[in-house]
């Protein structure tokens, strides 16, 4: 069963007694506090699919203080289907990693039925949510608390993108982003596994490593795993990228390139590619990526391919690519690149 | 042939935002388009003309401007 990255509540009847526009004194479930903050502690995303006038409901979700909790909420009268594929195209992950709550049967149903890769849970069943497998992550690492809150600096950053009036690459100077790549070391290995695991269209082999194997990656002398993290004028975005080289003789090997889905569409990947391109020309070694190719993470062939890569070697689902040109890249201005 | 060059001309136009694309234009060349934009006209392109794109001729001299693309799709096609 897929660990979930995102909790869909109603309200009436499942986060508070009773329908608020028959009686505003509704109270908070008995419990629902905890279990909201602390699924938020663990890192799992939450967000309201309810029918219900959006400015009552959010004003009682004020009075409970808990509406900062919830992101990209859907307070409205449409069909909870279609508000549920709004939020999750919104999050931009996997439907499968999604749950939805809700007392109303049809409601349960409806969605099951336009969505049949979610989750549906009885309200009834609220007390059992924490101990679900489903709800407990492998691990909660310093990313997960404050995940939520990287969401929101997106939202931030994404209303102020959609002002914007200029090029693209106008408003990715205006970000002021700082990206820092760096040897990782013990402490970034829970985030660093949770990657792994997590990270499926900006992956470019889909290995997934256990903190065990990635400590023994910081102990070989041949080998260099490297954390990246990025900032902007938003504020801290985390730790959203993990790099393995393998270096033997003239050659490096890219066994692992992953970057957060949260920062597609900023350059990252390409950036850490020009950035390790131009270090083993300094360096004089051939830079060769393995590539395993999935249902998901074609972008990454492609970015290979618009960076000067060439397949090299294929072994079964494995591809060897390989670096063929002799010059080094243009990194992008707007990105400030710290390399530690 | 001038049809596939339009389609595959408006698409790119509809998200790169260039006064000036030749036909003949690198697209890869300075940053114009980064990879989730040709993700997108590569699917574009699957679709429209019901072809699959190589993943590996992706920016060499056979796919990076208006004409080399349409030159690909043209020859897919005809297969």
């Amino acid at each position: 069963m897929n660990k979930k990255k995102l909790v869909i509540w109603d309200l009436d009847n499942t986060i508070w007694n009773g329908v608020l526009s028959e009686d505003k004194n509704v109270t908070l479930v008995d419990g629902i506090k905890d279990t909201i903050i602390e699924l938020d502690n663990r890192g799992i995303l939450q967000s309201i699919v309810s029918k219900n006038n959006y400015d009552n409901a959010m004003e009682k979700l004020k009075e409970f203080g808990i509406d900062n909790y919830f992101l990209y909420s859907a307070i409205n009268w449409n069909a909870k289907s279609q508000n549920i594929k709004s939020i999750v195209k919104s999050i931009n992950i996997a439907m499968n990693t999604v749950t939805f709550v809700d007392d109303q049967i049809f409601e349960r149903d409806e969605v099951k039925f336009n969505l049949p890769d979610i989750q549906c849970i009885d309200a009834a069943d609220i007390k059992d949510i924490l101990n679900m497998d489903e709800m407990n992550p492998l691990y909660i690492t310093d990313d997960s608390k404050i995940r939520r809150k990287l969401y929101q600096n997106d939202i931030i950053r994404n209303n102020q993108h959609e002002k914007f009036e200029g090029t693209e690459e106008e408003f990715l100077e205006l970000l002021n982003m700082k990206m820092t790549i760096q040897k990782a070391q013990e402490i970034d290995l829970k985030r660093a596994e949770e990657l792994t695991v997590r990270t499926h269209q900006l992956n470019s082999t889909g290995y997934t490593y256990s903190y065990d194997e990635l400590k023994s990656f910081i102990d070989d002398a041949k080998c260099s795993l490297m954390i990246v993290d990025l900032k902007d004028k938003y504020g801290y975005y985390g730790k959203i990228g993990l790099v393995l080289i393998e270096k033997q003789n003239d050659i490096w090997r890219l066994k692992l390139l992953l970057t957060s889905c949260r920062v597609m569409n900023r350059g990252i990947g390409t950036a850490i590619l020009g950035l390790l391109i131009n270090k083993s020309i300094d360096e004089g070694v051939s830079l060769e990526a393995e590539f395993v190719p999935n249902d998901v993470n074609r972008i990454m062939a492609i970015t290979y391919s618009m960076m000067g890569f060439k397949v090299y070697k294929k072994d079964r689902e494995k591809q060897v690519l390989r670096y063929i040109n002799n010059s080094k890249i243009n990194l992008p201005e707007y990105l400030s690149i710290e390399f530690l | 042939m001038n049809e596939t060059k339009n389609k595959v001309e408006n698409f790119i136009r509809r998200y790169v935002n260039i006064e000036k694309l030749g036909e003949d234009d690198d697209i890869f060349k300075s940053n114009i388009v980064n990879s989730l934009f040709v993700m997108q006209l590569v699917l574009f392109i699957e679709q429209e003309f019901d072809i699959s794109v190589d993943n590996e001729v992706i920016a060499t001299n056979d796919f990076n401007s208006i004409t080399t693309i349409s030159k690909y799709i043209a020859e897919k096609v005809d297969k």
